[in-house]
């Protein structure tokens, strides 16, 4: 008897994991941005569920990838960080451990000082929240309303190749929060985002 | 002119990629008699800018191509370059008497990505042609223009599974004549990748006598009933006069400002091919526009009398109405002749319906694994009861009763199969299929174990999820030929809003036949 209560209890933990899995959104605008709870390069463990109430900026990222090292070198993200004080901005680094791209947290950290990185970045290894947002590249930038849902989609900016001069973007992360700090919405809410495919 | 030096991936890969590079170069080391720019080299790729005239006429269309090479496992990008990436950027220089060039797109191919994603472009070689017209210059009687110096800046990416992005300036003197001289070298390989680019889909070739194909390409756009996310909705490309040439069709669109376009599922339909393709809101706060374009590529198509193998094109323009869900049938449907294939005979899937009462592919394929589930009971598999084992080997009344009823039980599996075959996908049935004999599998391998422990409460799991997997395949898979517009209003969705695109003109002829 004691067998079968077990498998009952299986077959519902089973239905309920799969069901979970189905009806997880995938990032798109006007829609509750997927919770998550992950560990930080720093070793702290950060949950959107934190910073409810706040904008919350999320960054794919990977350093490997020659489009985030750039906005990095550039200081793209941490720049728009600093002006946007009231903003959380968090990156997350999908990068399946097993990928040539994965980075241990010594490396990362050392990566991170070099290239004066402000805002914690977050260890994804298992690919569950990029997968939750849809999030395909590095960079592609999420924009979380106070009310937690996905106001922003797409990629940093209009420039793909970097080869506008950087006061000639039109930073679409930018502009949103900009339109997000008087009460607005994002202006366009989604773009295509541009970079190397996460490494999933 | 390398905007980034990093070369990513190992380094024994790079190598590799360049000792390929470099073998297909000597290969190439014959006297350049060809109107090109050098060749212009990095590990992944070579590029370079060709004409297809030794000399081109003064006056006139201008054939030029971007060719490049690429190191194998190395690809180049489509005009939508799928998940990552970004098309490849052509700016050219001003030339006095020479009109804006236009870039054309060979049709793309897909690439499979980790994760799930992919990306659409070219692998080992792609020559991007590119169509220009030279002007008479004012008061230049034929002989004071005797060149035409040529430009062009390529920005683009190439990805393997890392990307690396390159920036080159390619130039070349392009002599000028009275008549045209092609070029023994790049006027063949432009005309191979002249054919490469998509017809518009309004015409067909001229060796089938330029029939319209206008009314040939149907879309529609509909909310997928089936579907629990918000905002999806269900696209079908129905192209008549075609069939799949070897190697399969395939659907790929430009980027769309309002929807994300998935990867679409193809089928021979009578007369044609249906695509069907999920759709996703990017925006659900914002209501979908009025009127929406949508520019798709289908390639690997075939047709008799054909070229082996077709590419088609267009900038459908189509219109967005909310429209109660069993007056909507669109007029380009009613307009269809009568189709005879599957999805349009009396479906003998509604009896199933019937008496399932879901009217839903899930239920079925939840009737399926309860079915095989009846089995596998029946049959001393599951053991869902403890027994004490029988007495001696000769089956017992009741026993026998049980081991029949099993077969009646696999008849009905077998027969709701059957249903569930007409109502999603060849690949969803697959799935269901295997899921249900990994079920089997689990069940023997549980009863094969005969103490309680940690192996039989996994295999309890696996077979757990083994049943929950094929009414979630089977929802994920449905065809979307149940849609108002192709089954009829009785099977309409119900309730909530129901958006039809209608097809109503195509705008892009992007290609005339004569190209």
């Amino acid at each position: 008897m004691r067998d079968r209560r077990i498998s009952t209890a299986a077959l519902f933990a089973a239905g309920l994991l799969l069901a979970a899995t189905a009806a997880l959104a995938t990032g798109e605008v006007g829609t509750s941005a997927p919770g998550f709870q992950l560990k930080g390069v720093d070793g702290k463990s950060y949950s959107l569920a934190d910073f409810k109430g706040k904008v919350v900026v999320l960054e794919w990222v990977n350093p490997h990838c020659p489009f985030s090292d750039r906005h990095a070198r550039e200081k793209t993200m941490t720049e728009l960080a600093r002006q946007h004080g009231e903003v959380v901005w968090l990156g997350i680094n999908s990068t399946n451990p097993r990928s040539g791209d994965f980075e241990t947290p010594a490396d990362y950290h050392a990566y991170i000082q070099q290239q004066g990185i402000s805002y914690p970045v977050l260890y994804d290894e298992s690919g569950a929240t990029g997968h939750a947002y849809g999030a395909r590249t590095t960079p592609h930038m999420f924009i979380v309303d106070p009310e937690g849902k996905i106001a922003y989609n797409g990629a940093i900016d209009d420039d793909p190749s970097g080869r506008k001069p950087k006061a000639q973007r039109v930073n679409y992360v930018g502009k949103g929060l900009d339109s997000e700090r008087t009460g607005g919405k994002p202006d366009p809410a989604s773009t295509k985002p541009y970079g190397c495919s996460v490494k999933y | 002119m390398r905007i980034d030096t990093r070369i990513p991936g190992s380094a024994a890969r790079a190598a590799l990629a360049s000792l390929a590079l470099a073998a297909g170069w000597l290969g190439w080391s014959r006297p350049a008699a060809a109107v090109a720019s050098p060749w212009m080299t990095n590990p992944q790729s070579q590029v370079r800018l060709i004409s297809g005239d030794l000399v081109a006429p003064r006056q006139g269309e201008l054939r030029l191509g971007i060719h490049f090479r690429l190191a194998p496992g190395w690809h180049a990008y489509w005009k939508n370059s799928g998940d990552a990436g970004f098309a490849p950027v052509f700016t050219w220089k001003d030339v006095p008497g020479l009109g804006p060039p236009e870039l054309l797109w060979p049709a793309p191919h897909r690439f499979e990505l980790p994760g799930g994603l992919e990306a659409f472009g070219y692998s080992d070689e792609v020559v991007y042609p590119v169509r220009a017209t030279i002007a008479p210059l004012a008061g230049d009687s034929g002989g004071r223009r005797g060149v035409l110096r040529l430009g062009a800046n390529v920005d683009y990416l190439v990805c393997e599974v890392d990307c690396v992005p390159h920036r080159y300036d390619l130039a070349l003197d392009q002599p000028l004549g009275e008549r045209a001289e092609p070029d023994s070298q790049t006027a063949p390989l432009l005309d191979r990748w002249w054919r490469e680019v998509p017809l518009a889909a309004s015409h067909l070739p001229a060796s089938a006598g330029a029939v319209a194909l206008a009314s040939r390409a149907e879309m529609t756009l509909a909310t997928a009933a089936s579907t629990a996310a918000p905002g999806e909705l269900r696209l079908e490309l129905r192209l008549r006069g075609v069939t799949a040439a070897p190697g399969g069709a395939d659907l790929f669109f430009e980027s769309h400002p309002a929807l994300e376009l998935g990867r679409p599922r193809v089928r021979a339909v009578d007369g044609g091919l249906l695509f069907e393709v999920t759709a996703r809101r990017k925006d659900t706060s914002r209501p979908l526009p009025a009127t929406t374009a949508i520019a798709w590529t289908a390639t690997g198509l075939a047709q008799d009398g054909g070229p082996a193998r077709l590419a088609l094109a267009a900038r459908q323009e189509v219109t967005v109405s909310a429209a109660p869900p069993v007056k909507a049938a669109p007029p380009v449907t009613r307009a269809v002749p009568a189709r005879r294939e599957g999805m349009d005979r009396p479906p003998p899937q509604r009896r199933f319906r019937g008496f399932l009462a879901a009217g839903d592919p899930r239920a079925v394929a939840l009737a399926a694994v309860a079915a095989a589930l009846i089995t596998l009971e029946a049959w001393g598999l599951l053991r869902l009861r403890r027994r004490r084992p029988a007495a001696g080997y000769v089956a017992e009344g009741p026993a026998r009763r049980r081991e029949a009823a099993g077969f009646l039980a696999l008849l009905v599996t077998l027969g709701l199969l059957y249903a569930l075959s007409l109502e999603i996908s060849a690949e969803g049935l697959a799935g269901v299929e295997l899921a249900l004999l990994a079920m089997s599998l689990v069940a023997w391998l549980r009863r094969r174990i005969e103490r309680p422990g940690l192996a039989r409460l996994l295999l309890a799991a696996a077979l757990a999820a083994c049943t929950i997997v094929p009414p979630w395949l089977a929802g994920r898979n449905r065809l979307a030929a149940d849609t108002a517009a192709l089954r009829g209003p009785s099977l309409a969705p119900g309730s909530g809003a129901f958006f039809s695109f209608t097809a109503v003109s195509n705008v892009d002829d992007r290609r005339s036949l004569d190209a």
